[in-house]
């Protein structure tokens, strides 16, 4: 055993699992791969050990090393967060330091001090840590290819993560450059569970190597898995008296007092919630019932500053606190021991991200991650049980790499430009080995180029502009001049996010950021529930709210965006098995047995759907003639699904539709009958004009105008400015909007506004999925089924809509209330055998 | 033509989908913050804007200075962007404009964009006044005065917008005027100029202009005429 293993395990106090050993090996070979191990399982010393035992091997002489100068910089460490970069660094520091490596580390992120970069601005540690937007600012300087002549090793952390984002294509193309410079650089990729994980790897590696440093197959990248998966344990909260007339997006605190009961018996928990404002009112419910656990219990999302957030995080290393309330913030990287017991309140959305939250417990590796789910309404329990045939079965949920963000492109050529410049060939060749522009065509490739030397093809002889221009005598594409440079690398980035404000207390303190839109609907005086706190807002000034803490709480609990995540394919399909198995009389789990009476009463009043059976179910109420589809294929798909079908409908005859969904189906209301018989919901359930009805009806210009918001930024259209800015910088800010009209108007064959075409069609309205849905419901058979009363389905959907078309959410659940109470007296009693 | 007339302080106004206001008994059409030379200042700086804006205020121009027959335009600042914007094209496509309009009184209010810029134009005899140009009890002006106007005033520099809210979309901003009780604010006349939401006083008549249909929208409730 070398020496490194042998301080592994002295340090781990056991020996190395096998895919730590497996990845050593395959490092100390010269392959590259993908690592996918859980959560608390060691990734990050499986892949950083072997760069350090390789060069150990290079200089068996252990004596020298004391005086040494440091290695220049030898292995790249990209991480999605900033806030784990600090992380992995410490636990990076501790083999160096025992192993008496005289190797350097350091990060380089947006939070690095400026004395720092200084010194990096002429030598690069050792091990550096860096995010993938710092990566690329390193590649726009001129020396950056002199600085990068001994890299060996690039280490992607949370690759899941980055993969499916614009920052993920940022990575592909910084990797690229890495390795044209040096051919036979390693890369290592590390991810947790998703469906994908060989294109995972793959995109990671770009298009394979060829001529000279070809790969033999013993050396072709590899996938390894860590081995000894945690077993994953899924149980949930059962209610004692089941409302059989669920719906969708009440408070669902019914089941705090079993919550709290179980938190009375566990040393510490994490309570996942779907969205910051439910967060919000757990936290403040379950300090309502608990006084005396104040400092116990933190609250942790997205909106809350980062302040707050480390202050958490710190707690959780140090094992200090009872239970968090969070919601996906905690998902990725933030690394701390396990808890002892997971919750996940509401809907699992997925099966990927419920056995990612499980594995957050469970202390030994190896011991059983259990998840505790807690549903909010009566169909969660059907998802729960769902969920864990999809453990069972890896019906695993993929993340789709990117495809051709042009945006990204044009960044990166101005990039690699001000990077000492490009030969267009050359670099042509190297954007073509991404996986992200493998099918990139070259009149796509002409117009990026344009786009950066003349300013689009509109403008073919402008003789003023100037971002990239080519040498007179090399041939090679440089930036114009310093200014644009340093104008570029104050914008390079992709992450971006919506126009938030900041949440600031009169008297000073940040509490973190809400969206704009929120505020916006609020008047001085009003209140709301923010980081804890109950909140007054005093004034809005320079995108900041000023509030104040109120002595009590309105009744009137404000909603933000966000958190809106539909279910998963993966965890749809296992519903509607489940509901296969209640057609047969088979309820094996205790939820199917507990929401058993409600599906007897769905099948009761109208008909409980088969997998091959699209339900139609029509009614008659006060508020007009409603219609409900239940495809099963989650809220955004039910969104285009709905619009679409209000517009064809419409084209069929003039009628006013409006459309409300969730994530099992949706609801046509409308002032007078549809009797529509089957092949007429054929005609528009068709997958025929599909885009173009689609763009046609969702006021798609509109949707496209606000995606072109982020792609702006990242194209380089907008200069978000920076302190000390000049009059010159000042005069050059306009809006992504004024950006997006004037190229409209004057260069409508613009490839940007394409893409803010296509990313609206692909992620907001997943029109991938949208078109397999309909393609399925042509192999279905359509039941309709007049209902006499709102069927147990029907409901949520019914209460959704009254929700979006009424004011205050007490008069709402009041008439929710009111009408399940009413229906659940006319239902008959349904006989439940036990057992 | 699409217009809207409103009578303000005794004077008629044609509101012109163009983003223009054709003040009938003097025969004069006012614009403001025209800011020619953006797109170029933009390119310059490594921004690509497309190329085509500054043609397309001049077509808009001559549009509504043919259907109205003025005889005069009355610039309310920011008629140049920059310095730096005022490119041999531009400057010639201009010069090229004044000939054909050689007729025209053009009398321009120098705004923020364009107060040390009087210089650097002279073939095009322009009318610089400065700070305020005062007519027929009326005040001409870039800024809008931080305090109530003591005399019927109207400005520029705000780029006034209106949001509009319809349930279940996306909310709307459109250029606008507004017509308040003292003050009148004009939009933005300029292809490439951005816009900024205003809050409307009751009894302020807005008139939105709708982006693609060049059409004006009345926006104010039937009550609250202006004086």
């Amino acid at each position: 055993m070398d020496f490194v293993r042998h301080w592994f395990t002295k340090q781990r106090g056991h020996t190395p699992f096998d895919f730590q050993q497996q990845t050593w090996d395959a490092c100390l070979a010269g392959r590259s791969g993908l690592v996918h191990a859980p959560t608390g399982m060691g990734k990050t010393f499986a892949v950083a050990l072997g760069p350090m035992m390789q060069w150990c091997a290079a200089h068996a002489d252990r004596d020298r090393w004391a005086d040494m100068p440091a290695p220049p910089l030898t292995l790249l460490w990209i991480t999605p967060l900033r806030a784990l970069a600090t992380d992995t660094a410490s636990t990076l520091r501790e083999p160096i330091a025992e192993l008496g490596l005289p190797w350097t580390l350091e990060l380089r992120t947006g939070d690095v001090s400026a004395a720092i970069k200084a010194r990096q601005k002429t030598r690069l540690p050792t091990v550096l840590v860096t995010t993938p937007e710092s990566l690329s600012l390193l590649l726009s300087y001129a020396d950056a290819q002199a600085k990068f002549a001994h890299l060996q090793y690039v280490v992607v952390d949370e690759w899941h993560e980055l993969m499916a984002t614009k920052r993920g294509t940022q990575t592909e193309l910084a990797l690229a450059r890495l390795r044209r410079w040096n051919p036979a650089l390693q890369t290592w990729g590390l991810s947790a569970t998703m469906g994908n994980l060989e294109q995972a790897r793959d995109v990671l590696m770009g298009a394979p190597r060829t001529g000279r440093f070809s790969d033999p197959a013993s050396l072709q990248p590899i996938l390894i898995r860590g081995e000894s998966q945690k077993s994953i344990r899924i149980e949930t909260l059962i209610p004692d008296d089941l409302e059989r007339f669920p719906w969708a997006g009440h408070l669902g605190l019914k089941l705090l007092p079993q919550v709290l009961a179980e938190l009375d018996n566990v040393g510490s928990a994490l309570l996942f919630i779907n969205t910051r404002s439910q967060a919000e009112l757990w936290f403040a419910a379950i300090l309502k019932e608990r006084a005396d656990w104040i400092g116990q219990v933190a609250l942790h999302h997205g909106s809350l500053d980062r302040k707050l957030r480390n202050k958490v995080e710190d707690l959780l290393r140090a094992g200090t606190l009872r239970c968090v309330v969070c919601t996906s913030s905690l998902d990725l990287g933030v690394d701390f021991s396990p808890v002892d017991r997971v919750f996940q309140v509401g809907s699992p959305k997925g099966v990927a991200r419920l056995m990612q939250r499980a594995g957050r417990s469970g202390h030994q590796p190896g011991a059983v991650s259990r998840v505790l789910g807690v549903p909010t309404h009566a169909f969660e329990l059907i998802e729960f049980a769902a969920a864990r045939v999809g453990v069972d079965a890896k019906q695993i949920e993929s993340r789709p790499p990117l495809d051709r963000p042009i945006d990204v492109l044009v960044q990166h050529l101005v990039t690699i430009a001000a990077g000492g410049g490009f030969d267009e060939n050359d670099l042509h060749a190297e954007v073509l080995s991404t996986h992200a522009f493998r099918d990139l065509t070259d009149d796509d490739w002409q117009w990026a180029m344009d786009f950066v030397t003349r300013g689009g093809k509109a403008l073919y002889a402008y003789p003023h502009y100037c971002r990239v221009a080519q040498d007179a005598d090399h041939g090679r594409y440089r930036v114009s001049s310093q200014q644009i440079a340093k104008q570029h690398r104050m914008s390079i980035g992709t992450i971006t996010s919506d126009a938030s404000m900041t949440v600031r207390m009169v008297r000073g303190k940040t509490l973190g950021s809400v969206e704009e839109s929120f505020i916006a609907r609020l008047r001085v005086g009003d209140r709301f529930l923010f980081a804890g706190l109950p909140l007054e807002l005093v004034r809005t000034q320079n995108m900041t709210a000023y509030v104040r803490r109120a002595t009590r709480l309105s009744g009137n609990v404000p909603r933000w965006q966000g958190g809106k995540s539909p279910l998963s394919t993966q965890l749809a399909d296992a519903v509607r098995a489940k509901f296969d198995d209640a057609l047969e009389g088979r309820f094996e789990d205790a939820e199917m047995r507990a929401v058993r009476p409600l599906l007897e009463l769905q099948r009761q009043c109208s008909v409980l759907p088969a997998r091959d059976e699209l339900l139609i179910e029509s009614a008659t109420t006060d508020d007009g003639h409603h219609l409900f589809l239940y495809p099963f294929h989650g809220r955004l798909v039910h969104e285009g699904l709905g619009a679409l079908l209000a517009y064809r409908l419409a084209q069929l005859s003039p009628r006013s539709i409006t459309a409300t969904v969730n994530d099992y189906g949706l609801e046509l209301l409308c002032p007078d009958p549809l009797n529509l018989d089957e092949a007429t919901w054929r005609s528009v359930l068709t997958t025929d004009r599909l885009v173009e009805d689609l763009l046609a009806c969702l006021n798609a210009t509109e949707l496209a105008r606000r995606q072109f918001r982020e792609i702006a930024r990242v194209a380089g259209l907008i200069f978000t400015g920076y302190p000390g800015q000049s009059k010159t910088t000042r005069q050059l800010q306009a809006s992504s909007e004024l950006f997006y009209q004037v190229f409209s108007e004057f260069d409508a064959a613009n490839l940007l506004l394409d893409q803010a075409r296509r990313e609206v069609l692909e992620q907001q309205l997943e029109i991938r999925r949208l078109k397999e849905a309909l393609e399925r419901i042509t192999r279905m058979l359509i039941v309709q089924k007049p209902i006499a009363q709102l069927s147990p389905l029907a409901f949520p959907l019914w209460a959704e809509h009254l929700r979006e078309n009424h004011v205050t959410s007490e008069r709402w659940s009041d008439r929710v209330r009111a009408m399940a109470v009413e229906l659940e007296r006319t239902a008959e009693p349904v006989a439940t055998p036990s057992g | 033509m699409d217009a809207h007339s409103l009578t303000w302080h005794g004077h008629r106004f044609d509101l012109l989908a163009q983003r223009g206001v054709y003040w009938v008994a003097q025969r004069s059409l006012i614009v403001a913050d025209v800011h020619f030379g953006k797109a170029d200042h933009f390119r310059q700086a490594g921004v690509p804007v497309p190329w085509g804006t500054a043609e397309a205020n001049l077509r808009r121009l001559n549009a509504m200075l043919d259907a109205t027959a003025a005889d005069r335009l009355i610039v309310l600042g920011d008629l140049f962007h920059a310095r730096t914007g005022l490119s041999d094209a531009l400057l010639d496509s201009l010069s090229q404009w004044r000939r054909q309009r050689r007729g025209l009184g053009i009398v321009v209010v120098p705004g923020n964009h364009d107060a040390h810029l009087h210089e650097a134009v002279p073939q095009l005899d322009l009318q610089w006044v400065a700070p305020v140009w005062r007519e027929a009890g009326l005040t001409f002006r870039h800024d809008p005065p931080a305090t109530d106007a003591d005399q019927p005033t109207l400005a520029g520099h705000v780029h006034p917008a209106v949001r509009l809210h319809a349930p279940g979309r996306p909310s709307l901003r459109l250029p606008c005027f507004c017509f308040g009780e003292t003050l009148a604010l004009l939009p933005a006349f300029g292809a490439f100029t951005g816009m900024h939401p205003i809050r409307p006083r009751r009894g302020d008549r807005v008139v939105a202009v709708h982006p693609e249909g060049a059409e004006l929208i009345d926006l104010t409730p039937h009550q609250g005429s202006a004086t």
